[in-house]
């Protein structure tokens, strides 16, 4: 069941999504403030149903067990529609211990999502997202559930004919986070972009698998993931690069950089390249370093305390990667998110 | 203002400050030369609280107060400034933000009030028309991609807005035009008062024409070896460094003011 609603503050806690369109997921029950024409949204269960949607490659039910969890939304954005203010699919608690999200948006339509995972609960989470012709998608996922809790997902992205998709990883809270992203570029001028930031601390695991797969000529991939990762944190960064043997004039670009806080915190960083074209530019680098001391210095040297010195230069290295997301209304959201995370006691 | 005594520093156990002493009184211009290699900048650094220096033996006062102990960030608060040789690139951190940060961080360790955001820009856009400073680079992040000749001026710039009772600028000439070293003097010369102090460490002479000093003192493996006044750069120039560094490294041994 899927309701309309005007959130009350009990239900929307967190002061920051008050006058936000939002999709709550709490329970067995869905909630939503969206109130336009041309954006749906419905349950798993229907919107497979539905010819368009249900044409989507759906997950292989031996990656997850999700094929058999219809628990979940699904949104769905008309053709033509261009929607300014970005839609938050909020997961409080749950009943299911995995669940699915698609997103499904016409040609020609613009859209921004942000996921946000608060609750306190394991979960396994199944995402699909399809940019039809020339549209233009925004997916941003943040992880910030209990931290005892495990976060796995497995994440699809098709983008077609000049189509693109933005998609924005951020994992913060939770014991351990892997995430497996694939972005398929499926027809000529189809851009991915796969951005991420994480941030562990204490004992946490944060693994992060991507894929591009270039699948037609004349298509590009954009991933850029930055890492912090302090205490005895793990991280891991794996990104695979597939061009097809017809994927001629590939433009695919990849790195991964990092920054470890502590002597114990690490970090494994792999780039693999599976290239059948002959005509593509590939890049790919990985870093791994600490907080520069001399950017410190000339900051401290101004004045500016040590602590604050070491805000602004952790801003600075994930600003990169997340500035343009969604808006500045949520960028100074996630900042705040990320100086919590990176201040918590571990 | 600035009184140094028998101050030792190392840095990895190599010793590179070896007993300098310096006395430095407001309203004075001090020129600090010295051929490479002789602890020009480790003495400013020292005096900046950079923590990779060991200060082993001796002390440093700043208007009367022992500050040998206090981080870089608080001596930056009571008022000592250093003007990098190299100054530092931080891609992401945008020229305003960090200069306001830094003048309300200082603000706030003085007991002032923090300036609105109106006030700052009204500050920053008037000092970066006396630097000479591009009003573009002021959105730009911190020193990313400027020429050296924009970086030098960012750092008078930043002398400039937080206006420190003692600014030590290392350097300061190096990689600039003439033009260049012209405006970027014509800022420290606006800067200069009976309240405030300012040291010139250099290689060379050339910048000691725009920004005349009172006092010049020759630094050479690790110690003042001479201290004296303009004409004494002027000597140098003519005479190069041999003519006191062989002096220092034979049996003659030069008093030091």
């Amino acid at each position: 069941m899927i309701q309309y609603t005007t959130f009350t503050d009990e239900q929307h806690k967190d002061g920051f999504f008050k006058n936000k369109t939002c999709v709550v997921l709490d329970g067995r029950s869905i909630y939503h403030n969206i109130d336009e024409t041309g954006v749906y949204v419905w349950t798993v269960s229907e919107a497979i149903q539905d010819p368009a949607v249900g044409r989507m490659p759906l997950i292989d039910p031996s990656e997850i067990l999700l094929q058999k969890t219809e628990h979940g939304v699904a949104l769905i954005i008309a053709e033509k529609k261009i929607l300014q203010e970005p839609i938050y699919i909020l997961h409080k608690k749950m009943d299911s211990a995995s669940l699915r999200t698609i997103v499904f948006a016409g040609e020609m339509s613009e859209a921004k999502i942000v996921e946000v995972f608060l609750q306190d609960q394991d979960i396994a989470v199944g995402l699909q997202v399809q940019a039809a012709r020339q549209a233009n998608i925004t997916y941003v996922k943040t992880v910030l559930q209990g931290k005892q809790t495990k976060h796995a997902s497995i994440a699809k992205c098709y983008v077609h004919k000049d189509a693109s998709i933005k998609s924005y990883t951020c994992c913060l809270r939770a014991q351990t986070t892997s995430n497996h992203l694939e972005m398929n570029m499926l027809d000529e001028g189809a851009v991915g972009l796969m951005d991420g930031v994480f941030i562990g601390k204490g004992h946490q695991k944060i693994e992060n698998y991507t894929m591009a797969a270039h699948q037609a000529a004349n298509t590009e991939s954009f991933e850029n993931y930055k890492g912090i990762l302090d205490d005895q944190a793990k991280g891991v960064f794996q990104g695979r690069v597939f061009v097809a043997r017809h994927a001629q004039k590939t433009n695919a670009k990849q790195m991964n950089r990092n920054i470890l806080l502590s002597e114990d915190a690490s970090i494994e960083t792999s780039p693999e390249l599976e290239i059948l074209a002959d005509d593509v530019k590939c890049s790919h680098g990985a870093t791994v370093g600490r907080m520069d001391p001399e950017q410190l210095f000339y900051l401290r040297s101004r004045g500016i305390s040590k602590l604050e010195a070491e805000k602004m230069m952790i801003r600075a290295f994930v600003a990169e990667v997340i500035e343009g997301a969604v808006d500045t209304d949520f960028l100074s959201w996630m900042y705040e998110r990320i100086e919590d995370q990176l201040h918590a006691a571990s | 203002m600035l009184k140094i005594t028998d101050l030792y520093a190392q840095v990895d156990g190599y010793e590179i400050l070896k007993g300098i002493n310096l006395d430095v009184k407001a309203g004075e211009v001090h020129a600090i030369m010295g051929p490479n290699g002789s602890g020009k900048s480790t003495l400013s650094n020292v005096i900046a609280g950079r923590e990779v220096f060991d200060v082993t033996a001796g002390n440093i006062f700043f208007q009367g107060e022992d500050i040998s102990k206090l981080s870089v960030e608080e001596r930056a608060a009571k008022g000592i400034f250093l003007s990098f040789q190299y100054p530092v690139e931080i891609p992401g951190v945008k020229n305003t933000v960090f200069l306001r940060a830094a003048l309300n961080a200082q603000r706030k360790l003085q007991g002032e009030e923090e300036l609105d955001t109106a006030e700052f820009l009204r500050l920053v856009k008037e000092k970066a028309k006396l630097v000479g400073l591009k009003p573009e680079l002021l959105s730009r992040s911190v020193n990313d991609g400027f020429s050296g000749g924009e970086k030098k001026r960012n750092e008078i710039l930043q002398m400039a807005v937080l206006n420190p009772s003692l600014a030590i600028l290392d350097e300061t000439d190096s990689g600039l035009d003439i033009d260049a070293l012209k405006t970027v003097a014509e800022g420290v010369n606006g800067l200069r008062s009976s309240d405030r102090a300012i040291i010139v460490i250099t290689h060379y002479q050339r910048l000691l024409d725009y920004i005349v000093p009172d006092h010049v003192h020759v630094l050479s493996g690790g110690k003042i070896i001479k201290s004296g006044d303009r004409s004494l750069a002027l000597e140098l120039e003519q005479k190069g460094y041999g003519w006191l560094t062989g002096a220092a490294q034979g049996e003659v041994t030069l008093p030091s003011v």
